[in-house]
């Protein structure tokens, strides 16, 4: 696209390099570990399950509840483990991302609860938490309209870049994570830190497009080798 | 769940009927804001307070100015700091204690708009690097929630910022020290809110409670005075990519209406 060159040598519309494993955990319903270049996330999905406290439960759906979280050691500098106000409205939006795929009318009176540990911070922890829990959910088998793919794109030294690290964050002019359903064409987590022009809106919310619908080439592909590597042990019994 | 009010199964079809047919409950415009109004300075004990009406919603916000220690990462920066509470005697969903998600939200949506839009000049709040700066307390009441809280905070926490004064700092024996003269922030962008929400595929700017309840998606866009996007927020449901655009050309024009309300208030706003 552009010979200009980011500080880590990358090109202003590639993506870190991405690992994604599922059901990684022993205990949990449904689980997913990503790495998305340094950034590094751990995703448990319990439920559907009773609702405790009750009165919480609805008639007619299932509710989801989410935590995100910093561990003390994912910065440069110690984070205190109490969630602070950043993690709170994360915490809400990333459960308002996933919440929207999945066919919560199945499970009335029940939770899905959704833990999204950040183990190391650089840049994008949010988007690369929504990508692992859509696949922690897809492995706790709970059915959803199409997998939740999310990426940040930004501008950074005038330039629309996708993927920013933890030091173009700091840098940025802008930041903006989008997550998406991305075969229903539908959006469900968008905002923005940062001036754009609407021209300048335009081209990074295009490259947030492209950028998603890799990384759900790669959730899709987690998918299904996982699920062949099963089938393979089954036939051999 | 016990934060969501109950608005009757009957008002909500009829919402999303008249959304169909492009008209709504309350006869406005499909882009209209409901009637605003913004009263300034009514909390003299404030270096800058506003109250702000849109429709039956009301917002408060006072402005407090301090002296104290800037953050260890930005010591050539003022402090902002804007809070939000959801009073209990604004809704009967709104219960007393610490701030709830939707709270937090709503504040660190405030602080955006002021931060990323540039409405501060926050270098020019200090006094001694990595000593002494100025710490500006933004604190946001939704006092009566009839739909739309987040633009209400918004107004109510721009005005109270353009509303206030700060007093002069002097420095003597390396100690900073705040005298009875007054002088306005330094104010550079003027940025501003308008949230839009889908029912039954029709966009509407400026949601009631009613509409709010009923509908599918809802999104908040703020512009600075140069038409700029400064902040985004996306908080309920899904959005088609088509949609996406619309609302933000829907929102920029609602917003530079907004702007002229403001402007009645504070002529120097731009």
């Amino acid at each position: 696209m552009s010979e200009i060159v980011r500080r880590d040598g990358r090109k202003i519309d590639e993506l870190r390099p991405i690992t994604m494993k599922i059901g990684i955990l022993d205990k949990a319903d449904g689980s997913a570990y990503i790495e998305q270049g340094n950034t590094k996330v751990l995703v448990a999905v319990y439920g559907p399950r009773e609702v405790h406290p009750r009165h919480l439960g609805l008639p007619e759906t299932a509710i989801v509840r989410c935590r995100y979280h910093m561990a003390p050691f994912s910065t440069r500098e110690r984070k205190s483990p109490m969630p602070t106000r950043r993690e709170v409205e994360l915490s809400k939006i990333i459960k308002e991302a996933l919440a929207n795929a999945i066919m919560l009318n199945l499970y009335p009176r029940t939770t899905i609860d959704i833990f999204v540990e950040v183990l190391q911070a650089d840049g994008g922890t949010r988007c690369a938490g929504i990508t692992a829990a859509s696949l922690a959910l897809a492995d706790a088998g709970i059915p959803m309209v199409d997998l939740v793919t999310a990426c940040a794109v930004g501008k950074w030294n005038g330039k629309i870049i996708v993927d920013l690290t933890g030091e173009e964050d700091e840098e940025c002019e802008a930041d903006m994570p989008v997550a998406l359903m991305p075969n229903l064409e539908k959006v469900t987590l968008i905002q923005l830190n940062g001036r754009l022009t609407s021209d300048e809106f335009l081209e990074a919310f295009n490259l947030a497009v492209k950028a998603c619908k890799l990384i759900g080439e790669l959730q899709k592909a987690t998918l299904r080798n996982y699920y062949e590597k099963i089938k393979e042990e089954v036939y051999e019994q | 769940m016990s934060s969501r009010l109950i608005v009757p199964e009957l008002t909500k079809r009829r919402v999303r009927e008249l959304a169909s047919q492009r008209r709504r409950i309350d006869k406005r415009g499909l882009t209209e804001f409901r009637p605003v109004t913004i009263e300034r300075s009514v909390i003299p004990q404030a270096d800058g307070s506003a109250l702000v009406h849109i429709g039956h919603t009301k917002a408060i916000a006072g402005v407090k100015i301090d002296l104290g220690q800037p953050y260890p990462d930005m010591p050539n920066a003022g402090v902002l700091a804007v809070n939000v509470e959801l009073m209990p005697l604004a809704s009967p969903t709104f219960e007393p204690g610490p701030p709830d998600e939707r709270a937090v939200e709503v504040a660190r949506i405030v602080d955006r708009t002021i931060r990323e839009g540039k409405m501060l000049d926050l270098e020019e709040l200090v006094i001694m690097p990595g000593r002494e700066v100025y710490l500006i307390f933004v604190d946001a009441y939704l006092v009566d929630h009839d739909g739309n809280m987040i633009d209400a905070c918004v107004l109510a926490s721009i005005a109270a910022l353009l509303d206030a004064t700060m007093r002069e700092a002097i420095v003597s024996e390396g100690k900073a020290k705040l005298i009875d003269e007054r002088e306005p922030l330094p104010i550079r962008h003027y940025p501003l809110t308008a949230t839009i929400c889908r029912i039954s595929d029709t966009l509407i700017v400026d949601p009631t409670l009613e509409e709010e309840e009923t509908a599918e998606a809802r999104i908040t866009i703020g512009f600075d005075e140069e038409d700029r996007i400064c902040m985004m927020q996306h908080s309920i449901g899904t959005l088609r990519y088509g949609e996406l655009y619309q609302a933000i050309n829907i929102s920029r024009e609602a917003v530079s209406r907004l702007r002229e309300d403001l402007r009645k208030v504070f002529p120097d706003a731009r």
